[in-house]
């Protein structure tokens, strides 16, 4: 099975999933959840200790888009608004290793005519960035959690087709480009708009094993 | 071992997503007060897709028990032409 991929779950529905993903510290594979975040998780599993490290930093953690982000205000002000929906990996010591939150009414950057699955917010925990710590924890926590929001996108008749605004750095161009996003438009502060189309996204979820 | 590259996710987010971008017409969506998945799922797609509510507005949820929803579900997904996504072996 690949690194990071979903194995045993019915993912065109909200059931839980496992996920499995690579433990760096023991060079094996390991299997998490996928799970509904909740205000309890996103309170006590991630704001309060992601931005603690107990490890050496080879990065400035004050420096990363997310530190003043505070995961229970986004669930709280979501969890009963259906265009939303907010999910974690979750690994069996009970620590959240990632999170995403989406909207499922939005149109595309390509087509207005075209609906979409807007990512709004993804993080890996602080502590699987390997440019951030010296020693990260676990690999394949973003991308699977990217893939959870094609896959829904897919469930919902939205073909798969994701959107999301992200950095232009190389290496994140170089990330969604090898997924197959498209690069839309530039924002004057830097940011650039990324779209994965109903095509590229059904080639993603085939290479899974979902089509 | 794979390489970081390979899985580089960066953090997303941040950015208020243009009014132009949200479809307007969705409905029923913002505090709909289901419990169930199977209410949200079917909820959803009546709102994401118009064509969906000409045949299937008028069943009542609260008066269907499970089963007859999960067939009302698969009726929905078939009729938008979606296939059940696998589940991945080992």
């Amino acid at each position: 099975m690949k690194q990071g991929s979903v194995s045993n779950t019915v993912v065109n529905d909200r059931v839980p999933g496992v996920i499995r993903l690579f433990d760096l510290w023991h060079a094996a594979p390991c299997e998490a959840r996928r799970v509904p975040l909740s205000r309890y998780l996103a309170a006590e599993r991630i704001d309060k200790v992601w931005w603690k490290f107990d490890g050496p930093l080879i990065g400035r953690p004050e420096a990363e888009g997310d530190r003043d982000w505070e995961w229970r205000k986004v669930v709280a002000l979501r969890r009963s608004d259906l265009r939303w929906e907010s999910l974690a990996v979750q690994t069996p010591d009970k620590e959240i290793q990632g999170a995403i939150s989406y909207r499922i009414d939005t149109s595309s950057f390509l087509d207005p005519e075209v609906p979409t699955v807007y990512v709004d917010r993804l993080a890996a925990a602080p502590r699987n960035r390997p440019w951030l710590v010296d020693t990260p924890r676990y690999r394949g926590v973003g991308s699977r959690l990217l893939l959870a929001a094609v896959c829904h996108s897919y469930a919902l008749g939205l073909g798969g087709r994701v959107s999301l605004i992200s950095l232009p750095s190389p290496r994140t161009r170089a990330f969604y480009q090898r997924r197959g996003f498209r690069t839309v438009n530039p924002y004057i502060d830097g940011m650039m708009e990324y779209e994965l189309e109903d095509q590229a996204a059904q080639a993603w979820l085939r290479e899974e094993g979902y089509l | 071992m794979p390489s970081f590259d390979d899985d580089f996710v960066p953090v997303v987010g941040g950015v208020e997503l243009p009014g132009s971008q949200v479809r307007r017409g969705i409905v029923g969506l913002e505090s709909s007060g289901v419990q169930t998945d199977l209410d949200r799922d079917i909820l959803r797609l009546l709102a994401l897709h118009p064509r969906l509510r000409v045949r299937f507005r008028k069943r009542n949820l609260a008066a269907m028990d499970a089963l007859t929803k999960q067939t009302l579900l698969e009726d929905m997904r078939d009729m938008l032409g979606i296939r059940p996504l696998r589940t991945p072996g080992p």
